[in-house]
């Protein structure tokens, strides 16, 4: 037994099914080209010493050896990436820069040079999977490259999405809409990397029928709540919303739980009140309840599975219940020979656990406690506690009568 | 004399110089002859047909108010059971230390020990719940103590039998306790039920266990054992109970008395410095040991009587009592225990020195029973010289109430059935029938055996040579026979045989 209130851990969980079209994406994706980054940081460094960033300044400072023209293909890549643009701000795309044409970093430029990471664009077939569900606002469970029919398109074909008419599109599911221009995880086997979507091409159904995940939702006392989604055995924590934080503090989603089966919750001891009658054997020694909780409901986040609040926190309705409270647990915790002494520690040992609710309690005296058991009789037999108690009493020195 | 078809032939055995070991000899009292009451008076009992002692025991459980503490080895007594159990539904705790079901035989061996061992258990299983037990095998004081803490109504009683069968038939002694002993008993049985207890028969939600294994007594309470002044038998360390060790009373007691020394005990161990005691003590003072014909004890008495000790024996004998004397004065020390390590050393054991009124009882009963013991022990004796009933070891058992008696003269018929081929023994040869373990009782036997001549096969052809010969020759294959016709002829039949027709057979026509 407890002697304060432990508030229980929330576990909601539901099961959720998973959509999956397969399409062909344009996005910028994360990739490791570290020739690149040295040469923005190179161009950077350049320019910051108030030179120029030219083809030529290129291979006679940084590429040494090459000829000038390797210098031009390189900047005309960054150029093609947006992480230069020429001083002039003018482009002819046709041509290869002059060996003088100066170039300046973009914000992009800037920005893969401070960071290490350089986003390339790039179209791949993949399969997306999604969930619908207000707990999952980038609805996307995964992006895999691995449409094995709209890759082959795309290798015989570049030049747009309209030359592909050969196969069934669908529209683009509503939902998915939303995810343009985010930052997304896409898989190609176990490697993950990052990309931003820029737009959707062609689009086909799923070739296999949808599955489902598992979404968890788990409130600690004092802590933020915890989404874990687990997929195929794999578990992995999504990041709530945050507009849905605010509504999901520990403290309200309990009291509306327990109120939701109608039970009463007293926040002075931060229990739920119970009747002594109500509760059973292991309640009333452990001073907590397993609440079992049929579908449960968040506000705007639809309903859960039926689920049970392990150990909630139960304590004495009233002065009545917490006597007779106290006086089944000074029987249930004798279990072997005390001393009129003993009993009375005892006695007092059991009445802290009743301290925090705030209740006057009589504790019985030990003739009290040996009258009421010689009374309880089993086929002639008596309670082990009467022995228990008597047995000290009449077998020990002292008190003569 | 014409031959007979059949004789009867007989040798005598004398047994007269066989000694025999290890023997009771009939002192030609009984039992019967004891001339006491059950009730010697208020304060001491004998064990009696008329339950005596039980009815004065169940009057005072009936008068019960509070509690009472009841120690024994076996229990089986439907009245004092019923006392108990009414006690207890008046709300009187009854409290008993006892063995559980595995009953130690050191401690008691009688043939029915199975039996009421049973009835022990059953017992057991009958009252645990009502009755607050608690056991281990070497819980074997005997005694009750009624309202032990109230100073005007409590009683106590120390006996020497088990509560069963053994208070209405066997040899033993009851006494009344006094205060002072009460106290002092309270404190024992304190001690035995907290510290020596190993476990516990209470009905629990599980039925009515068999023995948990008690816990520890509460560490507050107050048992009060170092205060005890009686001698008993504590498993304690010594050092922590000096002076309650009932085996160093004991030897105290045969050692340092003086006068006649008589010991009425139920085992007796051997290889033992009490045992030894006694038989230093038999060079110097007239010792008597009273004690059950019990063959496990025989080397016991055989050692005392060679060292000069008179061993009685009374059949079933369980009392436990020392007395001697002090400064002229008799003393007596009246016992649970036998004179064994398992009693004095390691038993859960009570000893109270007798005094003034309650010692003339007990020596009273003590000195009836030495007039009337109806067996000596001899270790060993002549078959020739005995000339009474005597009881022989190993046999004791099997012959209670129906004795061996010694037999002067004893015919043994040899037939078939003992001897396997004695009829086909030929004439010449007579057998020689083994002892019998039975016989050596008997100062002489007469083993009579009777053979069936053998008779000329009818196609035996006479052989016309043996004309010269004494007696007439016949031959049937290559076997050849030598015909007599008269008891005359046998002898010379036989040297016949022997001289000339080794292969002969004889016989009659």
């Amino acid at each position: 037994m407890s002697e304060s209130s432990k508030l229980p851990e929330i576990n909601l969980r539901r099961t959720v099914v998973v959509f999956q079209i397969e399409a062909i994406i344009e996005m910028q994706r994360q990739v490791d080209r570290e020739e690149l980054i040295t040469l923005l940081r190179f161009g950077k460094e350049t320019i910051d010493e108030g030179e120029k960033l030219t083809p030529k300044r290129v291979v006679e400072d940084w590429l040494i050896g090459f000829p000038v023209s390797s210098g031009k293909r390189l900047l005309r890549i960054l150029e093609d990436l947006g992480l230069i643009q020429r001083e002039t701000g003018s482009r002819n795309i046709e041509l290869l820069p002059s060996p003088d044409t100066s170039y300046i970093l973009t914000e992009e430029g800037q920005n893969a040079e401070a960071t290490d990471i350089l986003f390339m664009p790039e179209r791949l077939a993949v399969a997306i999977q999604y969930v619908v569900d207000p707990l999952v606002p980038d609805r996307i469970i995964s992006i895999q490259t691995h449409s094995e029919r709209l890759k082959d398109l795309i290798t015989r074909n570049d030049k747009g999405w309209n030359q592909l008419e050969e196969y069934d599109s669908i529209d683009l599911p509503e939902e998915l809409e939303e995810i343009v221009g985010k930052e997304v995880t896409v898989y190609e086997g176990n490697r993950a990397g990052l990309a931003i979507i820029d737009s959707f091409g062609q689009r086909v159904i799923p070739s296999k029928p949808d599955s489902t995940i598992q979404l968890n939702l788990q409130f600690l006392p004092q802590q933020s709540p915890r989404l874990a989604i687990s997929k195929n055995s794999r578990i992995h924590e999504a990041i709530i919303d945050k507009s849905l934080e605010t509504q999901l503090e520990y403290k309200k989603v309990l009291l509306g739980l327990i109120r939701q089966i109608g039970r009463n919750w007293s926040e002075e001891k931060e229990a739920i009140s119970v009747r002594f009658r109500e509760i059973d054997y292991p309640q009333k020694m452990s001073f907590v309840a397993d609440v079992p909780i049929a579908n449960p409901e968040l506000k705007d986040l639809a309903t859960f599975e039926n689920c049970i609040l392990k150990k909630v926190p139960i304590a004495p309705r009233t002065s009545a219940d917490a006597q007779k409270w106290y006086e089944f647990l000074i029987v249930e915790g004798i279990e072997s020979y005390m001393t009129e002494g003993g009993f009375s520690d005892y006695a007092e040992k059991q009445k802290k656990n009743f301290t925090r609710f705030g209740f006057d309690l009589e504790t019985p005296t030990l003739e009290e406690m040996i009258e009421g058991y010689s009374n309880i009789r089993d086929d002639n037999t008596y309670h082990p506690i009467y022995w228990f108690l008597n047995a000290p009493r009449d077998l020990s020195l002292g008190r003569e009568r | 004399m014409a031959l007979q078809k059949t004789i009867v032939k007989e040798r005598i055995h004398d047994n007269s110089s066989e000694t025999l070991q290890d023997v009771w000899i009939s002192s030609k009292r009984s039992t019967s002859d004891f001339n006491l009451t059950e009730s010697m008076d208020d304060s001491v009992w004998i064990a009696g047909k008329n339950g005596e002692f039980r009815d004065i025991v169940i009057k005072h459980i009936k008068e019960s108010e509070e509690f009472i503490c009841f120690s024994t080895f076996l229990f089986g007594d439907e009245l004092i059971e019923k006392a108990l159990l009414d006690a207890s539904d008046r709300g009187v705790r009854v409290y008993m230390l006892c063995p559980s079901e595995k009953i130690d035989k050191d401690f008691e061996d009688e043939e029915d020990i199975d039996e009421r061992a049973e009835e022990h258990k059953e017992f057991l299983d009958r009252v645990g719940g009502r009755i607050l037990i608690r056991s281990a095998e070497h819980l074997h004081s005997k005694f009750i103590l009624i309202d032990p803490k109230s100073q005007e109504k409590r009683v106590g009683f120390l006996s020497t039998a088990n509560f069963n069968r053994a208070l209405y038939g066997n040899p033993e002694i009851m006494i009344r306790l006094e205060s002072g002993e009460i106290d002092s008993l309270f404190i024992q049985f304190i001690h035995g039920f907290w510290e020596q207890a190993q476990s516990e028969h209470m009905k629990t939600e599980e039925g009515r266990g068999r023995f948990p294994a008690v816990s520890k007594p509460p560490e507050d309470l107050n048992t009060g054992m170092s205060s005890c002044d009686l001698p008993v038998t504590v498993k304690s360390p010594r050092s922590k109970y000096e002076n309650l060790s009932l085996h160093e009373k004991v030897l105290n007691f045969i050692t340092s008395t003086d006068g006649a020394l008589t010991i009425s005990t139920y085992g007796i161990e051997n290889d033992y410095d009490v045992t030894k005691g006694i038989s230093e003590m038999a060079k110097t003072r007239e010792v008597t040991l009273l004690a059950p014909l019990k063959p496990v004890n025989a080397e016991s008495y055989a050692n005392l009587c060679k060292a000069g000790v008179t061993v009685l024996g009374i059949d079933r004998l369980h009392a436990k009592v020392l007395i001697g004397e002090s400064d002229g004065e008799k003393i007596g020390l009246l016992m649970t225990a036998n004179l064994q390590p398992k009693g004095l050393d390691t038993g859960y054991e009570t000893g109270i020195l007798l005094k003034e009124n309650r010692l003339m009882k007990v020596l009273q009963i003590i000195e009836n029973w030495k007039q009337s013991a109806p067996w000596v022990y001899k270790d060993s004796i002549k078959i020739g010289k005995a000339t009474e009933d005597i009881l022989v070891r190993g046999e004791i058992t099997t012959a209670r109430g129906k004795t061996q008696r010694y037999i002067v003269e004893k015919i043994l018929d040899l037939s078939e059935e003992n001897l396997p081929g004695i009829k086909q023994l030929s004439i010449e040869i007579e057998p020689e029938p083994q002892q019998k373990n039975s016989s050596a009782l008997s100062r002489k036997v007469k083993y009579r055996w009777i053979i069936e001549r053998p008779i000329l096969p009818k196609d035996a052809q006479r052989i016309e040579e043996d004309k010269e010969e004494p007696l007439p020759l016949f031959k049937k294959g290559n076997q050849v026979f030598i015909v007599v016709t008269e008891e005359n002829d046998i002898p010379k039949a036989i040297e016949l045989k022997r001289t000339k027709y080794k292969g002969a057979r004889i016989v009659i026509q």
